[in-house]
């Protein structure tokens, strides 16, 4: 419901006048108002003063923004993005290959097939001095062949450290696989038994394989003994 | 006034002073209608000029720049009044309005008799009839401003004008007797 005004002194006499009067009403102002108000606003136009290094706003969200994106970037996508290098697999060494009837004969052997070195190897002497890195402008073919001396030197180190290390066990494994070689053989020899299994031959057969004269005496102990305790019963009865 | 305005956003202090005097008397006046102290309501006075000449770039319309530097010094006295706690507490009261009528009372209206007569109304009457009828605002925006509801508005502006209307009567009695 709106308000309806019954105010009896809303319009008493005078009050248009006192109106008017308030709404025009002025006065002085002291002497040294403007002064006062002037330094104020001198002293507002003043530039502030800088307390040390000053550093934008945007120049701390960018940071912020760098510092969260590192803690937080997920992985998958960082290694993604990093191509992964190609390698090629090593030449595998064939252990039961090479005979190794002896540990002792046969490391001088390979000491011998070991690569020289990089420096001394017939391959640098046609690459003068290639040091592969981003400054170098060298073509990619050779790049390429570097890369596979390099492997097959490294390979070749490693099948000697290998022969070194681990020469005793690999000559066991080596005798070992010749064993198992030899029962093979003897096992291919043996004719096939048949399928079929007669149980009553079987039997027989086992009879057979054991000599008589050694379980006839086990069974003559026991009959001597079985008496003996039958007597000793009867007489303490008695 | 208007080129002297446009100096002013130049940040031109003669300007700034020219201005000060035209209108420093009548924001006076304004402050002095809400503020019963003379040194405060200069106090006041100068806060919202310094307000005005500071932040008179964002004026668009310098022919309403009188208007403006009014309405900045109201808002610079209420929020004055507010501070002091004198008008949030009377605001609030519903008691009803006693008036002392003054001792001496004069007819015309000179300075002291506007002085006399507003100083005598409670803080929260007096601002809702300055702002109600010297300024011309609405209920609603007085209620906006004072935070306070619409009825409480019309019920101390009803406070001030029978206060007022007493005194007037009394002023003229007094003005026949003599």
């Amino acid at each position: 419901m709106p308000h309806k005004e019954t105010d009896p002194a809303k319009d008493f006499t005078g009050l248009s006048e006192l109106r008017t009067a308030l709404g025009e009403r002025s006065a002085s102002p002291s002497g040294d108002a403007w002064a006062r108000l002037s330094a104020r606003l001198d002293q507002a136009q003043k530039p502030k003063r800088r307390k040390g290094l000053t550093i934008p706003l945007w120049a701390w969200s960018a940071a912020a923004a760098l510092i969260i994106g590192v803690i937080f970037w997920p992985k998958s996508v960082v290694t993604s993005k990093i191509a992964e290098p190609v390698m090629e697999p090593l030449p595998q060494v064939n252990q039961t290959e090479q005979p190794m009837p002896t540990v002792s004969s046969d490391i001088p052997q390979l000491k011998e097939a070991t690569p020289p070195a990089p420096n001394k190897s017939p391959v640098d002497k046609q690459r003068p001095n290639f040091v592969p890195n981003s400054s170098n402008n060298a073509p990619l073919g050779e790049l390429m062949a570097w890369q596979e001396g390099a492997e097959e030197v490294v390979s070749t180190q490693l099948e000697v450290e290998i022969y070194r290390v681990d020469a005793q066990a690999l000559t066991a494994e080596i005798e070992a696989e010749i064993m198992l070689e030899q029962a093979r053989a003897k096992k291919a020899a043996i004719p096939m038994a048949t399928t079929q299994v007669d149980p009553y031959a079987l039997w027989l057969a086992a009879e057979q394989s054991i000599e008589t004269p050694k379980y006839l005496p086990v069974i003559d102990l026991i009959k001597t003994g079985y008496s003996s305790i039958k007597t000793a019963v009867a007489l303490q009865i008695r | 006034m208007d080129a002297l305005v446009l100096e002013a956003q130049q940040n031109k202090r003669t300007a700034q002073a020219e201005i000060f005097e035209r209108l420093g008397g009548k924001m006076l006046g304004v402050c002095r209608n809400y503020i019963k102290d003379w040194q405060q309501a200069e106090e006041v006075m100068l806060d919202g000029f310094f307000k005005a000449l500071t932040k008179i770039d964002q004026l668009k319309h310098e022919g309403a720049f009188e208007g403006w530097l009014r309405q900045i010094m109201i808002r610079e006295c209420l929020s004055w009044l507010r501070r002091s706690k004198e008008l949030t507490a009377d605001l609030n009261i519903e008691t009803l309005y006693t008036l002392g009528i003054p001792a001496e009372v004069e007819s015309v209206w000179t300075e002291q008799t506007l002085a006399q007569w507003i100083d005598e109304l409670t803080p929260g009457c007096k601002v809702v009839f300055l702002l109600y009828e010297v300024e011309g605002y609405k209920h609603h925006e007085i209620a906006d401003l004072l935070q306070i509801s619409e009825g409480a508005s019309k019920s101390q502006l009803s406070k001030a004008r029978r206060a007022l209307q007493t005194l007037y009567r009394e002023s003229k009695q007094e003005n026949y007797a003599t």
